[in-house]
């Protein structure tokens, strides 16, 4: 239903495409740029791309990992353009006493802190589900090279983990 | 194996991503969409029209020339293009218009051809996030990418300003060739560049070696920018990736779009304080040329932006280039203070590039040293 609305251009499929993707293309761009307004920005951006091209789009299966590529692909463009941009988080001003709070905080910082397609790789394989084939073709590379940015990238976790016992026994349990 | 894939710590990661992508609120409409939508329409119905209304000019116009030079005496020798005309906008305008910091892939112009013209130029392989800027004075001309490469030809109308087309949903990364093309009717000159912006491509780009004065190191992955960074008596947090238990928030910093203008968010910005040796300013590894950083009164750069004048700045001397460049060495007085940094490097197979960013803090007077043998916490 919503590839033909998207394919005869009937504009009710923007409500249509936004209630459906809209958060989770917003949880993309969001976790690549780690700005709401950028990502919001990105969302309407992609859902409005999406309506210009869609005329070519035959199989359903295809929207979704469609729109989040075409969302992955404005995320690292916005970064990119304008990406040395600075985004603080309001953060506790003393350390937190509850251990899985901090582990939180450390995951996200080492996963922030990665070259910007690493992080991308990480968060189309861990927050959207797309096999590692899908997010290959979302950033243009090779399955293999995906492979090692994962592996890089848990490596890097792993580390960062391990400094923090706590958080590597909560794990580990 | 210490990188292997490990399920438990993949789970761990799944929930964290999305805990933080579900805990942003979605204040997205449909109508806000639908105008936005709409809006774009209407700006493509408006320049199918312009290109329609300057089309019928131009075939009336073709219709004259062929009319009269039949009935002139035939000349056989072909008119070489005529020069470009002052009017269009020079390749240093056309560059800014993408931004500070752009690399030129592709430089190119042409003056107008009674025949018109195609020409293909350059290779627009290996780049991540490309624009073309260009300018045209006459009726119009058409712009493609050749190749596997898909972009469908485009027709630009002529307005003899500069115009921006982003590249950036071209699946070019992996193409054998790239070429573009540009088709210009009679009449027509135009200049352009296609610009890279950011990153080092893949493709061999040409080379400028770093001058003998850069400080050079081992060029990583990260390389590619200078990171920022705040060293507080603990660790390094840079100002990208900040974001744990060290800082208050302080707001956003973005880069300027214009050497010559100081940029400051207008965002409210809160304070943050700086101890220990206050800031650190990490190339990353790269070779870098020159650092040129000023730091000025946050409230003179406020009141120059209102202005549209410069602030007065504080030049910081910097005695030579250097990895992780300490501004505690520098003069940096306590108060709401902007520093601006213009930073030159160098990545092995890449052109020098410069990133100029400003960004806002609150240096706190020095914390009072304890006396020795107090307890650092418990005094």
């Amino acid at each position: 239903m919503t590839v033909e609305a998207l394919r005869g251009r009937r504009p009710e499929v923007l409500g249509d495409l936004l209630d459906r993707y809209g958060r989770e293309i917003q949880g993309v761009a969001y976790l690549i740029l780690r700005d709401r307004a950028g990502a919001e920005d990105v969302v309407v951006d992609t859902l409005l791309t999406a309506f210009d091209r869609g005329g070519s789009l035959r199989d359903p299966e295809a929207l979704r990992p469609w729109l989040l590529r075409i969302a992955t692909n404005r995320a690292l463009a916005v970064r990119r353009r304008e990406g040395r941009v600075v985004h603080l988080q309001v953060v506790p001003e003393t350390a937190s006493r509850d251990p899985d709070q901090d582990e939180r905080i450390l995951l996200l910082s080492v996963v922030e802190a990665l070259p910007a397609r690493m992080r991308a790789a990480v968060v189309l394989r861990y927050y959207a589900d797309f096999p590692v084939r899908d997010v290959a073709e979302a950033l243009g590379t090779s399955e293999n090279t995906v492979k090692t940015q994962l592996r890089e990238a848990l490596g890097r976790l792993r580390r960062a983990l391990a400094d923090a016992p706590r958080s590597e026994e909560a794990l580990h349990g | 194996m210490a990188d292997e894939l490990d399920p438990r710590l993949e789970a761990r990661l799944r929930t964290v991503l999305r805990a933080e992508a579900d805990a942003l609120p979605f204040a997205i409409r449909g109508g806000e969409l639908e105008r936005r939508a709409a809006e774009r329409l209407r700006a493509r119905s408006r320049r199918r029209l312009m290109l329609l209304a300057s089309a019928a000019v131009v075939v009336i116009a073709v219709g004259g020339v062929a009319l009269l030079s039949f009935m002139s005496p035939r000349s056989d020798v072909a008119q070489p293009p005529s020069p470009l005309p002052d009017t269009l906008p020079s390749f240093e305008r056309l560059v800014d218009a993408w931004g500070r910091g752009s690399r030129q892939v592709i430089r190119a112009e042409l003056g107008a051809s009674p025949a018109g013209t195609q020409t293909t130029v350059g290779d627009i392989r290996g780049f991540p996030d490309l624009a073309i800027a260009f300018a045209c004075t006459g009726q119009s001309i058409e712009l493609r990418v050749l190749g596997d490469a898909a972009l469908d030809p485009v027709t630009y109308p002529c307005t003899g300003g500069i115009q921006l087309e982003n590249l950036s949903d071209l699946r070019i990364a992996n193409a054998a060739q790239a070429p573009l093309q540009v088709t210009a009717p009679a009449g027509v000159a135009w200049r352009l560049v296609v610009l890279a912006d950011g990153g080092v491509a893949p493709s061999p780009a040409p080379s400028t070696s770093p001058s003998p004065a850069a400080d050079c190191v081992p060029v990583s992955a990260d390389g590619a920018f200078p990171t920022f960074g705040i060293v507080d008596s603990i660790e390094l947090k840079t100002f990208l990736d900040a974001g744990t238990v060290t800082y208050r928030r302080i707001g956003t910093a973005k880069p300027e779009g214009d050497a010559g203008a100081w940029y400051v968010d207008p965002e409210p910005w809160r304070s943050v304080e700086l101890a220990g040796p206050p800031l650190v300013l990490d190339a990353g590894t790269s070779c870098v040329q020159t650092w040129d950083i000023r730091i000025a009164r946050s409230a003179d750069v406020e009141a120059a932006i209102a202005a549209g004048t410069t602030p007065a700045a504080e030049p910081q001397v910097v005695d030579a280039p250097e990895i992780g460049h300490n501004i505690s060495a520098l003069s940096l007085p306590t108060g709401d203070l902007t520093i601006r940094v213009e930073v030159t490097w160098w990545t092995g197979g890449g052109p020098a590039a410069t990133e100029v960013r400003s960004f806002r803090v609150f240096v706190a007077a020095p914390r009072p040293t304890p006396p020795a043998g107090a307890d650092p916490v418990n005094p």
